[in-house]
């Protein structure tokens, strides 16, 4: 009845439980330091989808991999922690191009680099290499879009195919890409303009993901779309997602530009950071990265173009037709993606509503 | 106590003591990486500004303030009709609804975005249906509210964040002596006069502290904005950052966003300037309830289900619905290492700001200084910004003390140790500390602001230091408080993505990074496992916390 | 037990001063009184000595040793000060029982020290309250139970904040006679603060009268009834009549005012002829058929104890003035009735000027 109040006791038995959870805490994300050879990469690539390779990667080589997986913050956190990353992975020349002029790439002379990635998707100078091509193409509905009445990217801006055009939105890095390829080619102006015919065209504001745009078609909201080739082949092999396969059975692929430029391509791509540690094993690992296997895996398992010469596209994509991807340097795109963003802003393109 | 014994000490007022100087060192170790962007803001950003003048900042401020005016207006009806529903009403149910109002602040907005868009977008199949019966062919033949709007932003954002407001009122409602009300009531006034003139005024700092917090967390939000393509100013601040490759430019915009909110507090602050609200009286009898009959019931009832409906009930069965069809494809076999990821990460991360909170909150009360008030609000404005930011923030302190520690160590003792803290998880643990300060500071100072300065007295004149005040007087009489911190913090880190990601280790995976992966890669229903373990994982502990509130009003037994 | 004094001390919030250049002293074992109206900086006082608030100017010392002094950078905190505090609100602490409020300030209460709290416990009638938790207290309990609380360390001083001013009367004077009394029986120095002149009477070995953050006369409750200094003083600690004359001779101790020389006790010191004010308490009247005062009743309260008579006396250029007197409760009179009366010099004094302010 005349005890001291417990609360001291609880107090040390809750900060005592809080430092046995920090400690534990810390050495969960502790990476190993012994002496074994690893790579530490930063990937914009989901894990799911690289870990075979890495995997593979491991057992040919012996190396370990580190992964992080991340989208925006990763060029700061290069700046900001120098040689926690040997590599970056990329979707996009984009960022490449990004980190590239950020100063925290450096260049890497690989004869296997140089023989496996053909030079028009490469540094001149070996700061960053494509692994994978992916075309930006045009989804046209087979139930009311003739084969042949939309050859261009140009012709999305032709008034025919008012309120009939989706995309997701202008400012999602795919775009902007598209848009800065079509401003390196024409100059602003022009560009400009199209964007805006491209704007006035548009069946809904500009929205969700470039399968959405397959969904819409198919629901009949509209009968043409910007979309990446390889989210065709994932949609019409989705074992388990019948509505998206009948999504993919809407639609059909349309190569813009065959006669002139050709189609607008990005790369998924990967470079060797300024500060790496392990150099060589960044180097090993985008080596490859190139070679037949992983360029196989990616062919396969992501419905992408391998760069390396001799490796099969996957046959669904094989059935889309061979087609001429636009050749231009693309860190000359990547220059523009400033210019085509603040376009995007200029013609309002996100603030479409269809009573306009 | 032998008087000879006093030590000559400095006044309080003439030296920087353990409290001041703790409260301060801790503020500008929290604020540290806000102020790394404040720094970013001051660099050149080109003629970004002429161009986002011209062209999109004004609707990104108009979609801003829209998004904040109707996710505020909604949060603050629905948190605070509810919670005094159920506090001082009877009517069926009440037992149940008083906790699961709670549920939906275990779900990730983002994820409840997915969901909603799923249903009710033309594909989806509301609208399909709707078709079908009608015999509707196109989006031109009928009108359907679209989701991804400002319209559909604010109802998803309102469902996730009501919690907020409801917790702190209901903390608030429950804590009021009743004396007030029914000096109210022998006035003249009606129960409903009584709520109004009395209940709500004296409840006021708790509906403030929560409305900024679902504020703040409206103006923070970067998923559900993108996702319904509303352009608020965090939209901006992302495309400025990285499509047009101007982090200075970006900062700029997150640093006009900020003033905004440091705007709003204080001229809310500044309203309230000489009021203050103690418990004055320290007789409580049981409180009233009216037992409500007939309409008045339907409508209690029907208040209280809508929001646990449309913010917990439907989005959790979707996703329950998902989650069982693709139980193969999702649970990974390092499912558990990920769950448990979560868990510790969120139980460090709400035992730290917890910690930091009481600390600021308190160091704060013992000196009623005006520039320690500051900068303890300086502090806790992190959760006002975009997490990616916020991140980016982090990084740039932790990358130079990193650098610095490497550096050293080497040269001296030729060790090398790696990136001690951007390399493991402390970085992250330091960025949750800096945006979740808000909620545990938050709430912590209300409680205080509800404890009379007599006690401090009391207990001072009874011998006890400050620190021992805090442990003995304060801590217990906060415990509620304290416990609604921790979990708030705790909920809200197991559904933190933007941080998470960018400051986390090599090779570390979290619920929400997992589902954001898939969910990246357009893979809602695969997500969906992760989504749910999320929303469980935020269940138990919500359920504690409103159990906790009934027992923490003042006397409600041991 | 300790003496207390504070010397010279100066407080102001922002740009209002609460206090100004206060002294005071309260001898070791004293009950002292500062009696005040609401407002006037009194528990600002007790604030400062207790250490709860800073102070900005001045001295405070206790048993000679100095405990807040900003001028050579002195502030013990409030713990080591050892001064029992009992709040206005009491501040009980709501999640600890009775008991556990009681003993907070013990460390390790030995098994002797704990009988002395029971036996004071049993003394104050809270014993049987010992596992209660505040909240089902009633005020007078709670009241009791915040004194031992205050005085369970045995401090060296006490300091109350208007302490009975939360209970109704009829157990105000209980409580107080019980507080007193253990006050007194543990010979605690004490300064008490309270807008309650009975209250202060009741209690105090010494009042001092505080106005505007200024001590205005300090004493013992006789003296302070008896001779208060200022007409303030003399209303504040009860009711009083003030009237303006010329001091007629020092020798003969009276004032010559119009309605004619009145017998007064103190004279302050002041030389024939000079302008003075009085003070008469209604205490000073005596009904006297052949008294040399003749007024017209024009209210009567009976109050049990006494009777009180506002009368009105014209002076000799017809001008009314009315006077309020406290005589014996067997009186049996009439409004409008005309009494005749004299006044007994006991209870008047000279004030001072109130034009002087």
């Amino acid at each position: 009845m005349f005890a001291v109040p417990n609360g001291a006791k609880r107090v040390r038995l809750y900060l005592g439980i809080a430092m046995i959870v920090m400690v534990a805490a810390l050495t969960l994300g502790k990476t190993t330091a012994s002496a074994e050879e690893v790579v530490n990469l930063y990937s914009y690539r989901q894990p799911f989808l690289i870990k075979p390779i890495l995997k593979g990667f491991t057992e040919k080589t012996g190396i370990k991999t580190n992964v992080v997986f991340a989208k925006k913050g990763m060029l700061e956190k290069i700046k900001a922690t120098p040689g926690a990353a040997d590599a970056v992975l990329t979707v996009d020349i984009g960022r490449l191009h990004d980190m590239d002029e950020a100063g925290l790439l450096q260049p890497v002379q690989s004869k296997v680099l140089e023989q496996n990635i053909p030079s028009p998707y490469r540094h001149p100078k070996g700061h960053w290499f494509g692994l994978t091509l992916r075309g930006r193409v045009i989804y046209a509905s087979k139930m009311r879009v003739k084969p042949g009445a939309i050859t261009r990217y140009e012709d999305l801006a032709d008034p025919k195919w008012k309120g009939k055009i989706c995309t997701r939105s202008g400012k999602h890095v795919y775009n902007v890409s598209l848009f800065a390829s079509i401003v390196a080619h024409s100059g602003e102006a022009k560009a400009k303009k199209w964007l805006m015919g491209l704007k006035s065209n548009l069946a809904r504001k500009p929205q969700g993901n470039d399968r959405a745009q397959a969904k819409a078609i198919h629901s009949g909201e509209c009968d043409l779309a910007l979309a990446n080739t390889y989210y065709m082949a994932k949609m019409a092999t989705n074992k388990k997602k019948k509505v998206q396969r009948e999504w993919a059975k809407a639609v059909y692929i349309v190569f813009p530009n065959q006669k002139d430029r050709g189609t607008h391509v990005n790369i998924s791509g990967a470079a060797v950071t300024k500060h790496a540690k392990n150099r060589g094993n960044a180097v090993r690992l985008i080596e490859f990265l190139s070679g037949e296997y992983a360029q196989k895996l990616y062919a396969d398992q992501n419905y992408e173009y391998p760069l390396k010469k001799g490796v099969k596209t996957h046959p669904l994509v094989d059935s889309w037709g061979k087609f001429k991807a636009d050749t231009i340097n693309l860190a000359k795109v990547a220059n523009k993606r400033a210019t085509a963003s603040k376009l995007a802003d200029q013609v309002d393109y996100n603030n479409f509503r269809p009573s306009n | 106590m032998n008087i000879e014994a006093f030590p000559r000490r400095l006044a309080k007022r003439f030296q920087l003591d353990f409290w001041t100087s703790g409260t301060l060192l801790l503020a500008f170790f929290i604020a540290a990486p806000l102020l790394a962007v404040s720094i970013f803001s001051l660099q050149p950003s080109g003629d970004i500004w002429h161009h986002l003048l011209t062209t999109v900042l004004s609707r990104y401020v108009m979609t801003t303030m829209g998004l904040m005016v109707g996710v505020g207006i909604g949060t603050l009806l629905i948190g605070t009709a509810t919670a005094w529903l159920v506090t001082l009403c009877r009517f069926p149910g009440r037992r149940i609804v008083e906790w699961a109002l709670l549920l939906p602040m275990a779900m990730p907005t983002y994820v409840v975005a997915y969901v909603y868009t799923d249903v009710f977008e033309f594909a989806g199949p509301v609208q399909t249906l709707s078709r079908n019966i009608f015999g509707w062919e196109s989006s031109r033949d009928y009108w359907f509210p679209e989701i991804r709007s400002l319209g559909g932003a604010i109802f998803v954002m309102t469902l996730t964040l009501y919690p907020y407001v409801y917790l702190l009122a209901r903390v608030a409602f429950v804590q009021q002596s009743v004396c007030i009300l029914e000096v109210s009531r022998t006035l003249g006034k009606t129960a409903w006069q009584s709520f109004i003139s009395i209940a709500l005024p004296s409840a006021r700092p708790s509906l403030v502290i929560g409305v900024s917090l679902v504020l703040m967390e409206a103006l923070n939000d970067f998923g559900t904005v993108d996702f319904f393509a509303v352009e608020t100013l965090t939209a901006g601040i992302f495309d400025v950052w990285l499509n047009m490759n101007n982090l200075s430019g970006a900062a700029q915009l997150a640093v006009i966003a900020l003033c905004f909110v440091l705007l709003l507090l204080w001229a809310e602050r500044k309203s309230r300037t000489n009021q203050r609200y103690f418990n004055t009286s320290t007789k409580y009898q049981a409180l009233p309830s009216y037992q409500l009959r007939g309409i008045k019931m339907l409508g209690a009832v029907l208040t209280c289900l809508l929001p646990i409906g449309f913010g917990f009930i439907l989005p959790s069965s979707i996703l329950g619905y998902y989650a069982w069809n693709y139980y193969e494809e999702s649970i990974s076999h390092d499912f558990y290492s990920i769950l448990s990821n979560s868990l510790v990460l969120s139980s460090l991360s709400a035992t730290l700001s917890v910690l930091a909170g009481i600390f600021l909150a308190y160091g704060v009360r013992l000196q009623e200084n005006p520039l320690l008030k500051s900068a303890a609000r300086l502090a806790s404005v992190g959760y006002a910004v975009p997490g990616a930011v916020l991140a980016v923030g982090v990084l740039i302190p932790m990358g130079k003390i990193d650098v610095f520690i490497q550096g050293f160590l080497n040269n001296i003792f030729g060790i090398s140790t790696g990136l001690l803290f951007s390399g493991t998880i402390a970085a992250v643990t330091y960025g949750y500390l800096t945006r979740f300060l808000a909620l545990s500071y938050g709430t912590m100072e209300a409680s205080l602001m509800r404890v009379t300065p007599n006690m401090d007295g009391a207990a001072r004149t009874l011998g006890l230091g400050p620190g021992k005040t805090l442990k003995r007087i304060h801590l217990p009489m906060l415990r509620g408080g304290i416990l609604a911190a921790a979990i708030l913090v705790f909920v809200d880190t197991m559904k933190e993505l933007p941080m998470t990601i960018i400051l986390r280790p090599f090779n570390f995976e979290t619920l929400a990074t997992q589902v954001h992966q898939l969910a990246t890669d357009e893979l809602l229903e695969e997500s969906a496992l992760g989504s749910l373990s999320i929303v469980a994982a935020g269940l138990l502990p919500v359920i504690y916390l409103s159990r906790t509130i009934r027992g923490t009003r003042p006397g409600a037994g041991k | 037990m300790a003496k207390l004094d504070i010397e010279n001390i100066s407080h102001s919030y922002g740009t209002k001063e609460v206090i100004e250049n206060l002294s005071l002293t309260v001898e070791e074992g004293q009950v002292a009184c500062l009696l005040g109206p609401s407002g006037c900086g009194k528990t600002t006082l007790l604030r400062l000595v207790a250490g709860l608030t800073s102070l900005q100017a001045g001295r405070i010392r206790l048993d000679q040793i100095v405990i807040s002094e900003p001028a050579s950078r002195i502030e013990i905190p409030p713990e080591k000060r050892n001064v029992g505090f009992m709040f206005q609100d009491y501040a009980l602490f709501p999640h600890l029982d009775v008991l556990h409020n009681i003993t907070f300030g013990l460390n390790n209460p030995s098994p002797e020290k704990l009988a002395e709290i029971q036996r004071a416990m049993i003394q104050m009638d809270i014993v049987e309250l010992t596992d209660a938790y505040p909240h089902t207290l009633s005020g007078g309990q709670q009241q009791r139970v915040a004194l031992l609380r205050a005085l369970a360390p045995l401090p060296r001083l006490l300091l109350l904040d208007e302490p009975f001013a939360g209970l109704d009367i009829n157990l105000r004077v209980q409580v107080r006679e019980d507080t007193l009394g253990l006050i007194k029986q543990m010979g605690v120095t004490t300064l008490m603060v309270t807008h309650d002149p009975q209250e202060a009477m009741y209690m105090a070995d010494h009042i001092l009268i505080m106005r505007d953050g200024k001590v205005e006369q300090g004493g013992s409750p006789r003296e302070i009834y008896q001779f208060p200094a200022t007409e303030f003083a003399a209303r504040f600690v009860g009711q009083t009549n003030i009237l303006q004359g010329i001091v007629l001779s020092a020798g003969y101790d009276e004032v010559m005012t119009s309605i004619g020389p009145v017998p007064c006790l103190s004279m302050r010191d002041l030389e024939f002829g000079t302008d003075a004010f009085i003070s008469i308490r209604p205490e000073s009247f005596e009904i006297d058929p052949d008294g040399p005062f003749g007024a017209k009743v024009c209210a009567i309260r009976y109050v049990g104890q006494s009777i009180l008579l506002e009368v009105e006396i014209i002076d000799e250029i017809g001008k009314g003035h009315r006077l309020k007197m406290r005589v014996h409760p067997n009186l049996r009179v009439d409004v409008g009735e005309e009494i005749r009366f004299c006044i007994m010099p006991d209870f008047v004094t000279v004030i001072e000027d109130p034009l002087d302010d």
